[in-house]
């Protein structure tokens, strides 16, 4: 089904972008259907306004796509939540298996490593923190840091068991908690550790890329110096409320007793605000990504897909401060010969093998 | 720093000889000795003798090595170092020929005139001082490059409109005064168009592309005739201007002598085409995007050679050559890249090795779509088997993915799904 308007209201709505590698399904965004699982939604091939909006399992009936998006298909098609981190989950595992590739494999599975450290380190941190809150000041007393394992491990024992009795839970439970919040907070990340979690670097890539693109198109002209125009200012304002928003929850997550207090009394109301800023956030790591894969003689024909990637904003952002500008027109026309993709101009595999690159790059981002 | 050719090898001669029109006769010998050896020689050696040439600072006679190679140089994107002259004749490149095949009164320049024809753009034009500043930024900014080309190109135009043969062109270039005047007409003509050509942009409107060009073409045809069929020819061996270009020349050939100019540009582009699709069968290896390139160009030009015979005929040719290209190529890809990559003995593999497999596989398939374009596809097909069933065989020692990737790049996407789902990795679309 064609909607030539495609504003949604909610982040739920606009769905989660999906990181696919067929040239045709460059933009798409799954999204939980309440009648028959889950919906793709699919920015208009032909570059016309408006999204194509149809059941998951039709996918293959709308174009041929690659190996690797079967099996994300396959994979996204039976998931029961859909959100920015369960389909980065499913994207990694898909990846892991070498449909897009070994060099994509190997990146998938470095990208898997690091995430598991990151959450040992949040883990830590949040523990750390605990420590400082909960443990008498005591100036001869070293730092969690610099404790060894085995002191470190005793003295975390202690400091649970003497905050369990404040929030009426038995020790266990709160180590349990504690691990749960560091799954919550490791995409903001915490303490130490928070510049390089996830968000704040994909915060820094978004800056390189805005940088980068305004940059090209401050001395050039034309339809797609206005749409890179375009997507810049869209970028700026999705950082203008990211960024302040990211800090906040980084601020929010020093004060660990408060944390594990509201966790205890609303846990999906404070999972909700830590994840605000990754649906924020969706979707631009693929443009970013798609850019920094091309090289400068190129450019001209990534325009044309960013644009088709650019996540539209719901309504409810507006709630958060984000401020509306204009809306841009796409009405471009191009001839290209027989087989190409007329968005890059590239053959089909070619753009298949560009999306793995950005692929690629997707998980190395993560693994920096 | 001259060059001394001595066994085949080309080492750097220091000073003066003393007694130099021996060593001149003797080296011009030499040359000639080692520009018919040189065509045998392999890409890398190529890449390293063009190194040594352009690292001199005074060539002479040794530019006569380059000159078999040139096809091939394109061929092998060989990349040369920017100079002021290099980039003062861009526009001009596919119509530079060796003077061996010049003829007169054709839109083409032969390439002993470049040296004289720059110095002449330079002489007493201060702004060639300006773009001689500029040249180490062009390198790597390309703003800086564009400027400086629209000043190469509009200042080196506006010197030569007015320049008259220097006393000693028919030395130095062994041609007429009247020679002189109709490369001059052809040189300064696409100089004065270059900025046009070079602001065409595929990606464009049609109805924009199609304005841009009919200016072009319009001036091009009050500058005279040579210019006319330079402008032509340079478009039509254009990929992305073909089409536009053909049927804008019909329509705006309506005096006879642009008509003239119109068939005599057919006949010039398609030498322009052979001469580039010599330069792929010379070279041991070759991008087959350039070849991909090339046939988007001759099946567009037969399309627009409509029913007049002698097009027809032109483009017949062209197409016939190209598919006896591509099946070399595709024989080779597969039997000299694509197969030696699948040979493995069963241990881990590293992913370079894959890499390789998968870069030929691209490698076949562009080649196997070039084949279609050409009418020829059941032909590549029966090339390619060999790979195909070497892939689908579940006894050899590949992983299942790996063939299931190299049958996908291939084009075989239902087969690559059989191989997984005979290594128990059905994909199916499934809905929770």
């Amino acid at each position: 089904m064609l909607i030539e308007k495609f504003h949604p209201a909610t982040f739920a709505e606009r769905g989660v972008a999906v990181p696919f590698t067929t040239p045709m399904l460059i933009g798409s965004r799954a999204r939980p259907d309440e009648r028959e699982g889950i919906e793709l939604i699919v920015p208009n091939p032909g570059g016309g306004q408006g999204v194509y909006v149809f059941n998951w399992s039709q996918l293959t009936k709308f174009c041929q796509p690659s190996l690797h998006d079967l099996a994300m298909t396959e994979r996204v098609g039976t998931l029961k939540l859909v959100t920015p981190a369960t389909i980065r989950r499913v994207a990694r595992e898909v990846a892991a298996e070498g449909l897009a590739g070994r060099e994509v494999a190997l990146a998938a599975d470095r990208a898997w490593e690091n995430e598991q450290q990151s959450s040992l380190l949040t883990n830590f941190n949040l523990l750390v923190g605990l420590m400082r809150q909960i443990e008498t000041p005591d100036p001869l007393r070293a730092t969690p840091e610099r404790e060894t394992p085995l002191r470190m491990q005793r003295r975390a024992q202690q400091t649970i068991a003497a905050f369990a009795p404040q929030i009426g839970l038995p020790p266990e439970q709160v180590a349990i908690h504690l691990e749960e919040l560091a799954d919550i907070c490791l995409r903001v990340g915490v303490g130490n550790g928070a510049a390089a979690a996830f968000l704040p670097q994909l915060v820094r890539e978004l800056r390189r890329f805005q940088r980068g693109l305004a940059e090209w198109a401050a001395v050039r002209e034309g339809d797609r110096a206005d749409l890179a125009r375009y997507i810049v200012s869209e970028a700026g304002a999705t950082l203008g409320v990211a960024e302040p928003m990211i800090a906040a929850n980084q601020q929010r997550a020093l004060n660990v007793v408060q944390l594990l207090r509201d966790y205890v009394l609303a846990p999906a109301k404070l999972s909700a605000e830590f994840a605000r800023s990754d649906w924020l956030l969706d979707g631009w790591q693929l443009l970013c990504v798609r850019w920094r894969a091309a090289s400068p003689e190129e450019y001209d024909d990534v325009i044309e897909d960013l644009a088709a990637m650019l996540p539209p904003m719901p309504t409810e952002v507006m709630e958060w401060g984000y401020m509306f500008g204009e809306t841009f027109e796409r009405n471009f026309r191009r001839k290209v010969q027989a087989g190409h993709d007329w968005r890059s101009g590239l053959l089909a595999f070619q753009g298949i093998e560009r999306g793995e690159e950005a692929l690629r790059l997707v998980f190395d981002v993560v693994a920096e | 720093m001259l060059l001394f050719v001595h066994k085949k090898k080309i080492l750097p001669c220091y000073g003066i000889p003393h007694d130099w029109a021996i060593v001149m006769s003797s080296l011009r010998h030499e040359i000639r000795t080692l520009s018919s050896s040189v065509r045998s020689a392999s890409d890398e050696q190529i890449a390293q003798v063009v190194a040594t040439i352009d690292r001199m600072e005074k060539r002479g006679v040794a530019d006569a090595l380059v000159a078999p190679l040139r096809g091939r140089l394109r061929a092998l994107a060989v990349r040369r170092p920017q100079t002021l002259r290099r980039i003062s004749f861009e526009p001009l490149d596919p119509l530079i020929l060796n003077n061996s095949v010049w003829k007169r009164e054709q839109p083409f320049v032969p390439r002993s005139v470049l040296i004289p024809l720059f110095d002449m753009m330079r002489r007493g034009n201060p702004e060639f001082a300006h773009a001689e500043m500029l040249l180490p930024r062009a390198e790597s900014d390309s703003t800086v490059r564009a400027l400086l080309c629209t000043m190469l190109w509009r200042f080196g135009a506006g010197a030569l409109r007015i320049a008259q043969p220097p006393h000693d062109w028919r030395q130095t270039s062994g041609l007429s005064d009247q020679d002189f005047r109709s490369i001059r007409s052809v040189v300064v003509g696409v100089l004065e168009q270059a900025d046009r050509l070079r602001a065409l942009d595929p990606r464009a409107d049609e109805t924009q592309i199609l304005v841009q060009l009919r200016e072009i073409l319009i001036a091009a045809a009050r500058s005279g005739g040579l210019t006319w069929q330079a402008i032509l020819v340079l478009l039509f061996s254009n990929r992305d201007f073909v089409a536009y270009a053909v049927r804008l020349g019909q329509e705006l050939a309506i005096a006879p002598e642009l008509a003239i100019g119109l068939n005599a540009a057919f006949s010039n582009v398609s030498a322009v085409l052979q001469n580039r699709l010599d330069g792929l069968s010379e070279a041991a290896c070759f991008s087959p995007l350039e070849l991909a390139d090339m046939v988007d160009v001759i099946v567009d030009l037969e399309a627009a050679a409509g029913p007049r015979s002698e097009r027809k005929r032109i483009a017949e040719v062209l197409r016939r050559n190209a598919n006896q290209l591509c099946a070399k190529a595709v024989t080779q890809t597969i039997d000299r890249e694509l197969m030696p990559a699948l040979k493995r003995d069963g241990n881990e593999v590293q992913p370079e090795v894959q890499s390789l497999a998968e870069a030929a596989a691209r490698s076949a398939r562009t080649l196997g779509l070039v084949a279609e374009r050409l009418g020829v596809g059941d032909k590549y097909e029966a090339r390619a088997r060999k790979a195909i069933v070497f892939l689908n065989d579940p006894a050899n020692c590949l992983d299942p993915v790996d063939r299931a990737r190299l049958l996908e790049i291939m084009g075989r996407g239902t087969e690559a799904r059989e191989v997984l789902r005979g290594a128990g990795r059905a994909l199916e679309v499934a809905v929770g």
